[in-house]
């Protein structure tokens, strides 16, 4: 199941009792976060956590099986990141925990929707990357808001380049904590589901 | 022939350039060194830093083909080198123009980012191929490997900038061996990074489905 990129991947999604019910409670918090962040008016911040609620939300109903979600510890740290964010709207730090939270749950679901195969090393680095490179992106287009459409995010050099420093650091601490995650909980499930195309290797 | 041997040929072809683009990779090289020299001469430890930390860049292909199964195009450590050798004649303060092409062309920054940008999206895209390949649990379809190389080229040059910003900090008698000038200047080279890296993915993804058909 390991070769030299790390380990296969297909466990990320199980088929439990408890770990669903765990998942759809930290999925539900998440959406009532990001309800309560629309209605006080932050647009940006509660659509974010809810296309992340979305995300963690979207393997039960693919597989047909509501008992069947991520793991909930995964679903758990996003919830942690999105609380973090709200309890201190102003940390950047938070806000890119969220951002690679949500890179782990796509990588998760690029590997168990599509004829994508990842490994988990293959995730770790693809989490520090995704988050380096959204920050990146979220400058240059509030860069073109600021130039086009009259706003003023983007204020000082200094505050630009803490954000793309801490994105960057945020992103490999999240890869790390991802790798951590990964090697404490392999083998620990005996509950398998394969890919939906099928083609995940099961034991 | 077999993939393996084919490799091993590839990988030996880069450690030791033959044939045009050896010739035209050591004669930058050479040009590297004469800067490095010229830079100790006139006591600038900007272009000594830079030249140096090229020069040493420039023989990561042959190192890293040597010791990793990934193994590279020969034509890509003579991209690397002309993207390393344009930085450093940008900092080199040269005869017949004021000061360095930095300061005084105004798209040369723009232009050694663009180019470095294609070379990382060109590198990040060999990378990607190679693990495809020699990994049995990673698949990567053309449209993930283009996603994934985008990204890798935004990332880069965000840790470019964050590098770039944390060594301004530092100095070295009296001058700074990288410098931001601003945040216009941060932006101006993210969004050439992207685009450089854009075109590069564009041109890679246009090359494999030509070649592979898929």
């Amino acid at each position: 199941m390991a070769d030299r990129y790390g380990t296969n991947l297909t466990r990320l999604v199980e088929e439990h009792p408890l770990n669903a019910a765990l998942a759809w409670g930290c999925t539900a918090i998440t959406t009532a976060i990001g309800v309560v962040a629309l209605v006080s008016g932050n647009l940006t911040w509660g659509l974010t956590v809810l296309v992340v609620a979305l995300l963690a939300s979207l393997p039960g109903p693919l597989y047909g099986s509501l008992e069947t979600t991520l793991p909930w510890e995964l679903v758990g740290m996003v919830l942690i990141a999105c609380g973090w964010r709200m309890i201190e709207p102003t940390s950047e730090a938070a806000l890119f925990a969220v951002i690679a939270g949500a890179a782990i749950l796509i990588a998760a679901e690029i590997h168990l929707f599509t004829r994508t195969r990842l490994s988990h090393r293959f995730v770790v680095a693809l989490v520090a990357v995704a988050t380096a490179a959204v920050a990146g992106a979220w400058a240059l287009l509030s860069w073109g808001a600021d130039a086009f459409l009259g706003t003023n995010y983007i204020t000082t050099n200094a505050e630009l380049m803490q954000d793309l420093t801490v994105a960057a650091f945020v992103g490999i601490i999240a890869g790390f904590l991802f790798d951590v995650y990964v090697r404490y909980w392999e083998g620990r499930f005996d509950v398998l589901t394969p890919t939906l195309e099928g083609r995940g290797d099961r034991e | 022939m077999r993939e393996g041997d084919e490799d091993l040929q590839r990988a030996s072809s880069a450690a030791f350039p033959h044939g045009r683009s050896g010739t035209v990779a050591r004669a930058m090289q050479g040009m590297i060194l004469l800067a490095m020299a010229i830079g100790a001469l006139n006591g600038s430890t900007s272009v000594l830093v830079n030249a140096a930390g090229g020069l040493a860049v420039t023989f990561a292909p042959a190192a890293l083909e040597r010791d990793t199964r990934v193994s590279m195009d020969p034509r890509l450590s003579v991209w690397l080198t002309a993207a390393v050798f344009l930085h450093v004649i940008g900092a080199l303060g040269l005869p017949l123009i004021e000061g360095t092409l930095y300061g005084s062309t105004w798209w040369w920054d723009h232009g050694t980012h663009a180019a470095s940008a294609s070379l990382i999206a060109g590198v990040g895209y060999s990378l990607l191929r190679s693990v495809d390949e020699h990994s049995e649990q990673v698949e990567l379809p053309p449209g993930m490997t283009f996603v994934f190389t985008l990204l890798l080229v935004l990332a880069v040059g965000v840790y470019w900038e964050v590098l770039e910003y944390g060594i301004g900090h530092i100095q070295i008698s009296g001058e700074s061996p990288l410098t931001q000038y601003g945040i216009r200047d941060t932006l101006e080279d993210l969004a050439f990074d992207a685009a450089g890296g854009f075109i590069a993915a564009v041109l890679g993804q246009m090359w494999l489905l030509g070649s592979h058909g898929n």
